[in-house]
């Protein structure tokens, strides 16, 4: 197994930097959700998290990402 | 748990036939047993939904279903959020969302349980729903408020960071 080397770019992906265009339809994010409810339109409830919830929330062992 | 990516690197990006998504760029690492494939579908709005699965499975319709028991996961979920930080690094503007689909469970898996009858639809509910929490974990304790605001939903376990846009001005006014 090539465990924790660098991969390199297949020849096989990398095609499709040149080649046609690939279909979208195909397991896309958004059918992976709806997969199994077609019929069904998906009413979303999002609730927003503030940063006191965030804080609250999160574990001060990791550090946050940053530009 | 999260702080030991595994080494990555972009295998290229191909556009698609429809407005959304417009856009996917592949990404691919080696973990402990198997080699993964991550997808970036890219959408109208600068959103971004991220997904991964075994390379080897890239044409299965089960192929972000599957979960594996090879001792790396938070490892292997971590390269995924180390991914997004790269992609953000080069496209500070972007919204991610991602959809943490459900774990299958069994009547086998019930029938060793030892629960009550009340507890058993909120055993269900959480053991379903545990890709989404572990997703959660790491977004939250990764992304923070200052950059993104974060948007929940756990009933459909779908979790979107939206840039904020006092950062964005910040940031612009800063270049």
């Amino acid at each position: 197994m090539k465990n924790h080397a660098t991969p390199k770019k297949s020849a096989r992906i990398m095609r499709t930097d040149k080649g046609k265009a690939m279909s979208a339809k195909h397991k896309t994010a958004a059918n992976v959700l709806l997969s199994g409810k077609k019929e069904q339109i998906t009413s979303f409830n999002f609730e927003i998290i503030t940063p006191a919830m965030q804080m609250a929330e999160r574990n001060n062992v990791y550090r946050f990402f940053a530009l | 748990m999260f702080d030991a990516p595994y080494p990555f690197c972009n295998v290229g990006s191909a556009s698609t036939t429809s407005k959304n998504p417009y856009k996917k760029i592949f990404y691919k690492f080696y973990a402990r047993k198997r080699t993964y494939l991550v997808t970036f579908e890219c959408y109208a709005f600068e959103v971004v939904a991220v997904k991964f699965c075994d390379v080897k499975d890239k044409r299965s319709k089960k192929a972000y279903h599957r979960i594996f028991d090879d001792g790396d996961a938070f490892r292997v979920i971590g390269t995924c959020f180390y991914i997004m930080l790269a992609y953000w690094r080069k496209n500070p503007n972007v919204n991610f969302v991602f959809y943490a689909s459900l774990r299958d469970i069994t009547e086998e898996l019930l029938s060793k349980k030892t629960l009550a009858l009340e507890q058993v639809p909120s055993f269900i509910a959480n053991y379903q729903k545990t890709r989404y929490r572990i997703y959660r974990y790491g977004m939250v304790n990764l992304f923070s408020y200052e950059y993104f605001t974060a948007y929940s939903d756990r009933e459909n376990c779908v979790y979107a960071l939206i840039n904020n846009p006092e950062h964005r001005q910040s940031f612009c006014n800063h270049k």
